[in-house]
């Protein structure tokens, strides 16, 4: 099933426009999409937790790093030239959100093992968002295709996100931002075969089911950070 | 390396359209991307290598601030009033300091284990780097290009434009003394030239339009951020 879908990945994540139409033509049950999707994602959610354990092995304590980084803020000249520059330091020190993110660059293995289920549940969220966002815009701008095959030739598009199944990448954000474009790329070729859209539908269709699926997944991340309990005893 | 590759990959280094024809033709994007990422892995490789035989935290903060001296000096002829020079300076060497404390802080693997998992982190995640600066960026010279009237596939276009990699086999070469602050603009503008001759090849579009769709972006952006800078200042 799965195995179907991962034995085009390559030539996916080579932008060929066959291997989309090939993906369309052959729609499996619903479960293929995501038994591939989770797959990977349980694949990135391993190396992530194995790259965050080499990552904290080599980085700054996160209170030590804290300190350091307030101490600069509290010299940095840019804000000892703006009025109430020196109240930014205190206003940074308790804006737990911030530091919570910083602590997640390098977690604690024992943090990162329990993170791990986010990486599948997140890619399952990301590739559902995008795949409906995606199927309405495809067919306000006159594309032809029903959902479940849109959904099909999606799930092949996350393919690139095996270039980040490395374990010792650090910082993560270059990798995010090449995985996140490479996924963009393959999007607008899984769009253009699975709704048979014309070039520039198939560019506005893309950007802006980027942009829905990113402000909504954004939305959803920021009040989970916010309001679940566990994440603010884990920290 | 085939013979073929080393060929197209000459002729392309040199401008010359058939290097481009064929690496798009007989390539095609999975040797581009593997050639993307071994000219990075060797670029990120020879950085890494420097880094680590820097030595001792000490030594690498009275680096950063004898390059902090080399910058102000350069800055002098910069088309900037002495107050807005001094300031600049200011804030480079407040971000030196932080990068040299933040160095300084102890970590899990001691010192010397720390900085050999980041040389292999560098290393690692130079492709990476290269890749997040490439794609996005080429995604809009593509868009911009079709808007121009070209009229090649975004593989096509993908595959040609990565041969903007090759000059800088020659990275290793910018660590020697007294050769970086020469070579380094050199390969760059290298770099960029060979990216514009894979966006006028492989859409076959005229050199203005090249020119427009391959650097009104980088332009776009650069605008942008120097207003926001002149904007600071100002406010300043």
């Amino acid at each position: 099933m799965a195995a179907r879908l991962g034995g085009l990945a390559q030539r996916a994540m080579l932008l060929e426009r066959e291997v989309y139409l090939e993906a369309k033509a052959a729609v499996g049950t619903a479960r293929e999409g995501v038994g591939f999707v989770l797959t990977l994602g349980l694949a990135l959610g391993v190396m992530r937790a194995a790259g965050a354990a080499v990552a904290w092995s080599a980085a700054p304590e996160s209170a030590a790093l804290r300190r350091v980084l307030l101490e600069a803020v509290e010299r940095a000249p840019l804000l000892q030239q703006i009025n109430g520059g020196d109240r930014w330091a205190a206003s940074l020190a308790s804006w737990e959100p911030l530091w919570r993110l910083l602590a997640w660059s390098a977690p604690p293995p024992l943090l990162a093992l329990m993170l791990m289920p986010a990486a599948p549940l997140g890619l399952l969220a990301a590739w559902l968002s995008f795949g409906l966002a995606g199927h309405s815009l495809a067919q306000r701008l006159g594309g032809q295709g029903r959902l479940p095959g849109g959904l099909h030739c999606l799930a092949l598009a996350e393919a690139p996100r095996a270039i980040l199944l490395v374990p010792i990448l650090s910082p993560l954000w270059p990798p995010l931002i090449a995985a996140e474009a490479w996924v963009l790329t393959a999007r607008y070729q899984a769009l253009k075969a699975a709704y048979g859209l014309q070039g520039w539908a198939a560019f506005w269709a893309t950007l802006a089911a980027e942009v829905v699926s990113l402000a909504a997944l954004a939305l959803v991340s920021a009040a989970a950070l916010l309001a679940l309990p566990v994440w603010r005893g884990a920290l | 390396m085939s013979t073929g590759q080393a060929a197209a990959g000459w002729a392309a280094a040199t401008l010359q359209p058939q290097g481009y024809l064929h690496w798009i033709e007989r390539q095609g994007l999975a040797a581009a991307i593997a050639l993307l990422v071994g000219v990075s892995l060797l670029s990120g490789a020879a950085q890494a290598a420097e880094a680590l035989g820097a030595g001792r935290p000490a030594l690498r903060r009275a680096q950063r601030e004898a390059q902090v001296a080399e910058w102000g000096e350069r800055l002098r002829y910069a088309p900037l009033t002495p107050d807005a020079q001094r300031e600049l300076v200011r804030h480079l060497q407040a971000w030196a300091d932080l990068q040299s404390d933040v160095e300084g802080l102890p970590r899990p693997l001691g010192r010397q284990g720390s900085a050999v998992v980041a040389a292999v982190q560098h290393t690692v995640g130079t492709p990476y780097r290269w890749l997040a600066l490439w794609l996005p960026y080429s995604l809009m010279v593509f868009a911009l290009a079709r808007a121009l009237g070209g009229r090649a596939s975004l593989p096509a276009m993908l595959a040609a434009t990565t041969l903007c990699a090759l000059p800088h086999l020659l990275d290793p070469l910018t660590m020697l003394p007294g050769f970086g602050s020469l070579l380094a603009p050199v390969l760059l503008y290298w770099g960029i030239a060979i990216y514009v001759r894979a966006v006028q090849v492989s859409h076959g579009l005229g050199l203005p339009q090249a020119l427009i769709a391959a650097l009104a972006p980088g332009l776009a952006v650069a605008v942008v951020a120097l207003g926001t800078l002149a904007v600071a200042l100002v406010a300043l």
